[in-house]
Order: C-alpha cells, then sequence, then structure tokens
C-alpha cells in the first residue's frame, strides 16, 4: 500500500471549501452555551429556589449522554415529529425544507451549555467566598457583585478551559455529518470516495482540523496571557 | 450620643448556639476591643453586626436611623447597614483584580454611585493617610500582607462609616509587620471613627480601646475600661485567659 500525496493535497484543497461550517455549528454553539451555561452557573452558586436542584439533575442526564446520541435523537425527533407540529400550528414550513444545520447547531449547543456550566461552576469555586463578604461590606447590591468581582477574577480562570471546550466542540463537530451537514469532514470522505484514497483523504482533513486547533490554543493562550498578566496572581 | 446597640443577640449554625445573647452598646467615636478565647464567636458576632452573618434574634440599633430586629430583616435594612458599615478582614481581601487606587475607589463608585473623580481624590487622600500613596497603581499580589491590610483600611475608611468593623487585622500578619497596622489603626481611632476591633493584640486593646469586652462561649464574660478588664478582672475566666498574656497586660 503506499500513501499518494497528490490525493490528499486534492482532497485538502476540495475540504477546506467547508472551512466555514465547522467553524460556525461550534462557535455559535460555544457563545450560546456561554450564556446559558453562565446564566445556569449563577443560578446553582446562588442556590436559587427549586430551578438549582432541577439543573442540577438536567446537567448530570445531558453530561452522560454521548453527543452522537443526541444528535441523531434531535434528528429522529425532528424528522417525525416536525411536519405533525407544524401542521397543527399551521406553519408552512416542512422538515425537509430546513437546513439540518439547525439540528447540528441545537445538539452542540447542549454539549456546550452543560460544559460551560461546569466551567464557570468549577472558576466560581475558585474564588474565595471572602472576596464576595468584601464585595457585601463596601455595600454592594449581588448584581454589582456579580459584575464587579466574581465575573472579572473567574473569567481568567475559565479562559483556558473555554478553549478546550471550543476544541472539543470542533472535533465533534465531525458527527453532525452524520445529521446530514457538508462540513469538512463530510467533505473529506466525499472526496475520498471519488478517488478511492481515504486515506489519504483523512489524513488530509486530520491536518487540517489540527491547523484550527493549534491556532486556537496559540489564540487563547495570548488572551490568558494578558489577563493573567495583568492581575499576576500570586500563587 | 450611642452609635450602636444591640441586645440579646442570638446565632445558631444548625444546632450550633455560638452565640447565647450578647449585649453590646457603643458610643459614637468610642473604640471597643472585642478579646476572648477562639471559638469564643467574636468573629461571628462582628459579622452579625454588618450582615454578613444573619442573627437569629436580637435587636440592633445603628446611628440615627437604622433601628432592626435581627429576626426579620429585610433587604433594605441590608443595604443600609451594609452602606454605613465597613470591615477589615483577617485575610485582607482585597479584590485581586484593582489596583490599589481602585481597591478603595470600588465602593465609593459602585454602590454609593459617587463621580469617579470624586472618589479619586478622596481614595488618594485615604491612601495618603495609610502611607500607601506610591503604590496606588499596584495589584494586591505585589504587596505584603501588612501593605495590603493598611489598604484594606483604606477602602473601609473611605466610605466614612458609622461603624468600622476590625475582624482580627493583624493574625494573618508576619510579626514585623504588625506594627505599621496597628500604628495605622490608633491613627484611624485618633481620627474619632467608631470602631469595634477583635483582636489578640492585647497591648493594643489597653492602650487604644475605650472599652474591652471579654468574650467566652458565646457570650460577654466582662467587659468594661481596659484598665479595669486587664488590672482588675472580676471573673476568674478573665483571670485565667489574661494570665496567657502575663507581660504585655502587666507593662
Amino acid at each position: 500500500m503506499q500513501f499518494n500525496f497528490q490525493a490528499m493535497v486534492k482532497s485538502i484543497a476540495y475540504s477546506i471549501h467547508y472551512l466555514g461550517i465547522t467553524l460556525l455549528i461550534p462557535f455559535v454553539a460555544l457563545v450560546i452555551g456561554v450564556v446559558f451555561g453562565l446564566i445556569i452557573a449563577l443560578l446553582r452558586y446562588y442556590d436559587a429556589k427549586v430551578v438549582a436542584p432541577v439543573l442540577q439533575v438536567i446537567i448530570t442526564l445531558f453530561k452522560g449522554i454521548p453527543i452522537v446520541l443526541i444528535l441523531l435523537a434531535l434528528y429522529l425527533f425532528c424528522s417525525t415529529a416536525f411536519d405533525p407540529i407544524a401542521q397543527s400550528l399551521h406553519w408552512s414550513i416542512r422538515f425537509k425544507n430546513i437546513n439540518t444545520i439547525w439540528i447540528a447547531i441545537v445538539g452542540l449547543s447542549i454539549m456546550a451549555i452543560v460544559n460551560a456550566s461546569e466551567i464557570f461552576r468549577g472558576a466560581f469555586a475558585s474564588i474565595r467566598k471572602g472576596q464576595l463578604d468584601a464585595a457585601q461590606s463596601i455595600g454592594m447590591t449581588r448584581a454589582q457583585t456579580i459584575r464587579r468581582v466574581l465575573l472579572p477574577e473567574s473569567i481568567p480562570v475559565a479562559l483556558p478551559v473555554f478553549g478546550n471546550l471550543f476544541i472539543n466542540l470542533i472535533k465533534a463537530s465531525a458527527l453532525c455529518s452524520m445529521v446530514g451537514v457538508v462540513d469538512i469532514f463530510s467533505a473529506a470522505t466525499i472526496s475520498g470516495q471519488q478517488s478511492y484514497s481515504f486515506l489519504e483523504a483523512y489524513v488530509g482533513v486530520a491536518l487540517i482540523y489540527w491547523a484550527v486547533v493549534v491556532c486556537i490554543e496559540k489564540g487563547t493562550g495570548l488572551v490568558e496571557h494578558r489577563l493573567t498578566g495583568k492581575m499576576r496572581r500570586a500563587a | 450620643m450611642l452609635q450602636v446597640q444591640v441586645e440579646g443577640l442570638k446565632k445558631r449554625f444548625g444546632g450550633n448556639e455560638i452565640l447565647k445573647g450578647v449585649s453590646l452598646a457603643v458610643d459614637k467615636g468610642e473604640v471597643v476591643c472585642i478579646i476572648g478565647p477562639s471559638g469564643s464567636g467574636k468573629t461571628t458576632f462582628l459579622r452579625c453586626l454588618n450582615l454578613l452573618e444573619q442573627a437569629d434574634e436580637g435587636t440592633y440599633a445603628l446611628g440615627e436611623k437604622i433601628r432592626c430586629d435581627f429576626s426579620h430583616i429585610g433587604s433594605n435594612t441590608r443595604r443600609e447597614v451594609s452602606m454605613h458599615t465597613a470591615m477589615v478582614f483577617q485575610t485582607y481581601e482585597l479584590f485581586q483584580h484593582m489596583t490599589v487606587l481602585q481597591n478603595v475607589m470600588e465602593g465609593l463608585v459602585v454602590p454609593r454611585k459617587m463621580s469617579k473623580t470624586k472618589a479619586c481624590d478622596i481614595a488618594t487622600d485615604m491612601l495618603e493617610r495609610v502611607d500607601m500613596l506610591e503604590r496606588a497603581g499596584y495589584y494586591p499580589s505585589q504587596l505584603s500582607g501588612g501593605q495590603q491590610q493598611r489598604v484594606g483600611i483604606a477602602r473601609a475608611m473611605a466610605l466614612v462609616p458609622d461603624l468600622l468593623l476590625f475582624d482580627e487585622p493583624t493574625s494573618a500578619l508576619d510579626p514585623e509587620l504588625v506594627g505599621d497596622v496597628l500604628a495605622v489603626m490608633r491613627q484611624v481611632a485618633d481620627s474619632g471613627q467608631t470602631m469595634i476591633v477583635v483582636t489578640h493584640e492585647m497591648q493594643f486593646a489597653r492602650e487604644v480601646a475605650d472599652k474591652v469586652v471579654f468574650m467566652a462561649d458565646g457570650v460577654v464574660v466582662e467587659s468594661g475600661t481596659p484598665s479595669e478588664v486587664f488590672d482588675h478582672p472580676k471573673q476568674e475566666r478573665t483571670r485565667a485567659f489574661l494570665s496567657n498574656f502575663n507581660i504585655s497586660a502587666r507593662r
């Protein structure tokens, strides 16, 4: 067996056109994850009545389900249940008109929210309670404490972990091809099928993923350095 | 004029009663030092006074306006109390992500909505008084414990509180840094600030306090002027406790 270098280059050139999708889905999921994950983490941190324990159950539930299952379950649910629901609500839109990219975004968003809420929870836990006492002692309300003390002190802790989450989301986005989204991974599969050079196509797409991941690591590293450099946290 | 009056303060943690009915009256401008063995509830008592802990029973009067019952405190009262008190913590608790100057300004700018220029003037003045002005642009992690604590005092003083609380302000410091902080506290006391100090510095209590309170097991065992408590303690408990500090008490 020999490795066809040219086929790999060709496959890379083909699949790189879909890089936008591979970045877009995880990015949207990450943004949604940060927003909702933060809200969930705050509700749990301040032990909101009823809501906090319910959230804990939901988070634990979703934490234990592989992302593939979430994506497939969403797809099956939408493909069977969407049309009847749309019909009864008199919407004109049908399942076949929906871009499955939305299913991918929802699926990865669930993964992002669950992970982001846990990241924030960990970051909050690293803040000494005394910092919050100090905030209250100078007259801050809870909202002011969150805005002025809790978040600014947690973000440098959380940021590198969010870099990892983004990387995981990008890698997980390869699974979106299972619900019919064409990203760099399924593009590589397509180009492999055309020339029967699967190995070359997969190695090629792996190189693309690797390059993207390295860029993100360097990027978060830079931002992290600036943030913590400012605080000069004494260990 | 009475500035602070607490009657029958009780506090339980679970089934464990930490404070068993503590009463204390403090005049305006008075310096009260609370001494006593560890676990006697001194710190908890202090934290009940600015509502960092919610006491279970008792009444509280602070300044001219605030009157409340600890057993039902509304969020308005809670905020009023936190706006009229300030605290200096054992572990300083300066905000790690802010410079020294920003730390002192924060309580003025955010909760009290003061303009930044005015707050900066006040903060500069306060830092001057604790001799930390030349470190105004430093972050807390770049300072020694004694320096951080002096900033902590400036942060609390800037708020012009009706009552300033010190929670063992020198206990976490290296011995050679204690003197600087005590000197600043002495200066604060001389300025007429009403303050309650929980401390193990007997010499400081003896020299600076107008009133010394000895607490043990969640009750006030004895209180009076420094000479009453240190030189002529009436209770056996007080004598036993003070015997550990023989040298400083007799000096």
